[in-house]
């Protein structure tokens, strides 16, 4: 948009009728993108829906105005109706605060009958100190960024003209770079690689406000986010948006009787995206430059430089353009669990309870006391807890912290039903010993059950077995031998008294029918219909059912 | 008649008999489905929220009271008091203290009001609200109460587990217990609000493990001056928790406390917790 716009212009000044009407569609344009200014929420959040309390305190607001017509038509008087609106429906964190705007907004245009260009950027200065009064700590990279840049540009704006129009313009393009500059400020927002919901929030009302004052449509049409925050990893790093040019300047001037005010105009005329604040003692600068040497030499007149960053964000630009960026190695500051597994689904499972390296092995390919070293030792925690998960690996990890400088406990699972259960009572950031002792003690909470075939004839532990044969083990005994794999397994369950049981978990091999694990679900529905069962995809060789009885 | 008055949020899910015995004036939050806003207790009752919440496809969301909501009950109180406290949940959960803190200001030419954040919640802010109106009930001198009831924050633990960790996920207050978010199997998660924020405790699979879990934790306590138990209207499961721990807390030291929609919102059906308080009763 441009300040030359032909479009009809309503009114020169606005009366408190015009500026009901302004809100008006306002709030119309905050309900269209209610959703999508929602999906912009990231966690934490410290309440409820952005769009939606937005929405709702501007309706509120809006039917306050209407509700008490009939008084004058004065600008001041209509701000004043809107403001009492806005905090009585205010709702969530956004809505508050867009309640503050609004009652800041009223405040500052005293007893006007109308408002001109002057009158709104004094308006909106208003707003930005109230909103700003009322969060106990006012964090940028919020709506308060938003309103308070809108309010600077709006501000600068009135110096030079008196027109409602080109001062709204004004505020609404510095609404919008400040809302791109989010990211930059607030990490949470950067890691979910969306804009600020809130600041988001104001741009559509500062938007639609200007759509108004313009007789244009509304353009703000909210965009979604760019990733979802599971995409965080590969977005990290100090990165600005990809249209981002020039140095990204951050430092800090400490000196005494620093003219803040008139400091913070000339870096501000220096550059895109500043945040300035501080008083006469400290002022704190984030800007983007072309040229930050000559910024630095302007600041360092007034006191003593610290916390200097510069970034070339041209370069991280390219770097955002070519190829995907790498994934820095994960800094683990507690504890982490190495443990052996063999099958990708099992794997899964245990990465997802915290474990931080998986050795392949298992029953038929034991790894060496080498491979499970290695992996000791690429992890980036210097305390380590190793889980065998096989009776066969056990004494090779027990090896382990005789030949590692890291500390080192062995929780001696010999199953993989015993690895889970261990791995559930893990937890990173507690300590080692705690860990391995919360871990011994699951163990005794579950039970292992194995279902495999047999591979030659045999009677052990008094159960007869021809090669072939569906056999089942409980805590490595074998209890059952039979030729079908569900009725098998029921009956190895009974052994492992799966009456007493809560929780039910089973592994399905890489081997076992597909409809296998489905049949032995509605089974143990029938006549267990108490205990809860859980079916995941193991991949695991030779055991069609690994299953951990709790 | 006390010249302090006490005022608590809904979270406290304080029941109302034992509210108006102690003269507590409750501000509500509200829970949303969709564009219905109802207040928390008041409009809409913990077992018709989780009737609807089993019914509805829609999650809800929750908010905090507006600033208006607070100032008109300091403004009430204003008329028979010389003073208020008031009690909200954790700040770094939910804006409710920030919205008290907005309105005890613009009541500050009518009446002195003293926001406390109980950086907890439920019935951890519950017990806070009886401490309150106990000390309230035997000075006027706000200064001395709200040192004390600051003082002793940090004696308060609550130890809770959700069926699921769906809601807590969802509604965004889960913080550090994000970790536990995301597993293959489904745990049961035990949490503590630790410094108002919610952390990852224990993880279990099963529910009586999770039980054994909040008995032990109470058990552990070298004093438990007051004892809380948060449950969703399964009063067995309370029972269940207040006599294996009865050694330690006579029965008449335990509040038992439904939790209602708002926090129904953010920990779903089927959770229950306990809270401990570690000081002495007055």
């Amino acid at each position: 948009m441009t300040t030359t716009d032909a479009s009809p212009i309503t009114a020169a000044v606005w009366d408190g009728p015009a500026l009901l009407s302004a809100l008006r569609v306002a709030e119309d344009a905050l309900t269209a993108n209610r959703d999508r200014i929602n999906a912009l929420n990231v966690f934490p959040v410290p309440d409820g829906d952005t769009g939606t309390n937005m929405a709702l305190t501007m309706r509120a607001a809006i039917d306050e105005a209407v509700a008490s017509t009939g008084g004058s038509t004065a600008v001041s008087q209509m701000a004043d109706r809107v403001a009492y609106g806005a905090l009585l429906g205010a709702r969530g964190n956004s809505g508050v605060i867009l309640s503050q705007i609004l009652r800041g907004f009223a405040k500052a245009l005293d007893d006007a009958d109308a408002m001109d260009g002057r009158d709104l950027a004094r308006a909106l200065a208003g707003a930005r100190d109230t909103a700003y009064k009322a969060v106990m700590k006012p964090v940028e990279g919020t709506m308060l960024t938003v309103i308070r840049v809108a309010a600077e540009r709006a501000e600068a704006s009135a110096r030079r003209t008196p027109l409602l129009a080109t001062v709204l313009d004004e505020a609404l393009t510095g609404a919008r770079q400040a809302l791109a500059d989010t990211p930059n400020l607030l990490d949470v927002l950067r890691q979910a690689n969306v804009v600020d919901a809130g600041g988001q929030g104001i741009v559509v009302v500062l938007d639609a406000i200007d759509a108004y004052a313009h007789g244009r449509e509304v353009a703000e049409a909210v965009a979604p986010p760019l990733a979802a925050p599971a995409d965080v990893e590969a977005l990290a790093g100090d990165t600005h948006g990809a249209d981002a040019f020039g140095y990204c300047t951050n430092f800090m001037i400490t000196g005494s009787a620093i003219p803040f005010d008139d400091v913070r105009a000339e870096i501000g005329s220096r550059g895109e995206s500043a945040v300035i604040v501080g008083d006469d003692r400290i002022v704190k600068v984030h800007i983007h430059t072309e040229d930050p040497g000559a910024l630095l030499t302007y600041a360092v007149r007034w006191g003593e430089l610290s916390q200097i960053k510069i970034d070339n964000m041209n370069l991280q630009t390219q770097a955002l353009r070519g190829d995907a960026p790498s994934h820095a190695s994960p800094t683990m500051t507690g504890v982490a669990v190495v443990a052996v597994a063999a099958g990708d689904g099992i794997a899964a499972v245990m990465r997802s309870l915290g474990a931080t390296a998986i050795v392949a092995g298992g029953q038929t390919m034991n790894p060496s006391i080498q491979d499970l070293l290695s992996a000791v030792e690429g992890v980036a925690a210097d305390r380590v807890v190793v889980l065998p998960n096989n009776g066969n690996i056990v004494m090779a990890a027990n090896q382990l912290p005789g030949l590692s400088k890291k500390e080192i406990r062995v929780v001696p699972t010999r199953s993989i039903p015993q690895g889970l259960a261990a791995l559930t009572a893990f937890l990173a950031d507690r300590e080692l010993d705690a860990n391995a002792m919360a871990m011994c003690e699951a163990l005794g909470a579950v039970r292992s059950v194995e279902i495999t075939t047999a591979d030659k004839d045999a009677t052990i532990d008094g159960v007869a077995v021809r090669h072939g044969d569906v056999i089942g083990l409980v805590d490595d005994r074998l209890v059952e031998a039979g030729d079908e794999l569900v009725a098998v397994t029921i009956a190895a369950l009974v052994h492992a008294m799966i009456e007493d049981a809560e929780v039910v978990t089973v592994i399905t091999g890489a081997d076992a029918p597909v409809d296998a694990g489905e049949r032995l679900e509605s089974a143990l529905a029938g006549s267990h219909p108490s205990i809860a069962v859980e079916i995941v995809d193991g991949g695991q060789p030779h055991y069609d059912f690994l299953i951990a009885v709790e | 008649m006390s010249k302090i008055a006490v005022v608590v949020d809904s979270t406290s899910d304080l029941p109302a008999a034992e509210r108006e015995r102690l003269g507590l004036t409750m501000v509500p939050l509200n829970v949303h489905f969709g564009d219905e806003v109802l207040r928390d207790n008041l409009d809409i009752t913990p077992t018709q929220f989780l009737e609807r919440l089993a019914m509805s496809r829609q999650l809800p969301t929750t908010s905090q009271p507006s600033p208006a909501l607070f100032e008109d009950a300091f403004r009430a109180l204003a008329k028979n008091h010389d003073a208020v406290v008031a009690i909200t949940l954790s700040s770094k959960l939910s804006g409710t203290y920030q919205s008290a803190n907005i309105a005890a200001e613009a009541v500050s030419d009518v009446i002195r009001v003293e926001v406390i954040d109980s950086q907890s919640a439920s019935v951890s802010l519950a017990l806070q609200a009886l401490r309150a109106a106990e000390l309230a009930a035997r000075s006027d001198d706000l200064d001395a109460v709200v040192q004390q009831l600051r003082a002793e924050i940090a004696s308060y633990h609550l130890l809770f587990f959700a069926d699921t960790l769906e809601f807590l996920q969802r509604g965004g207050r889960i913080g550090k217990a994000a970790s536990m978010v995301g597993t293959v199997l489904k745990i049961k998660p035990l949490l503590r609000v630790d410094e108002g924020q919610v952390v990852p405790y224990e993880r279990v699979r099963t529910r009586s493990k999770a039980i054994d879990g909040l008995v032990d934790f109470v058990l552990s306590m070298p004093h438990v001056g007051h004892l809380g138990i948060l449950h969703d209207g399964n009063i067995p499961d309370a029972d269940l928790i207040r006599d294996r721990v009865a050694a330690k807390v006579p029965a008449d030291r335990v509040l038992y406390s439904q939790y209602g929609p708002v926090l129904g919102a953010h920990v779903g059906p089927g959770a229950l917790g306990v809270s401990v308080f570690e000081g002495n009763a007055l």
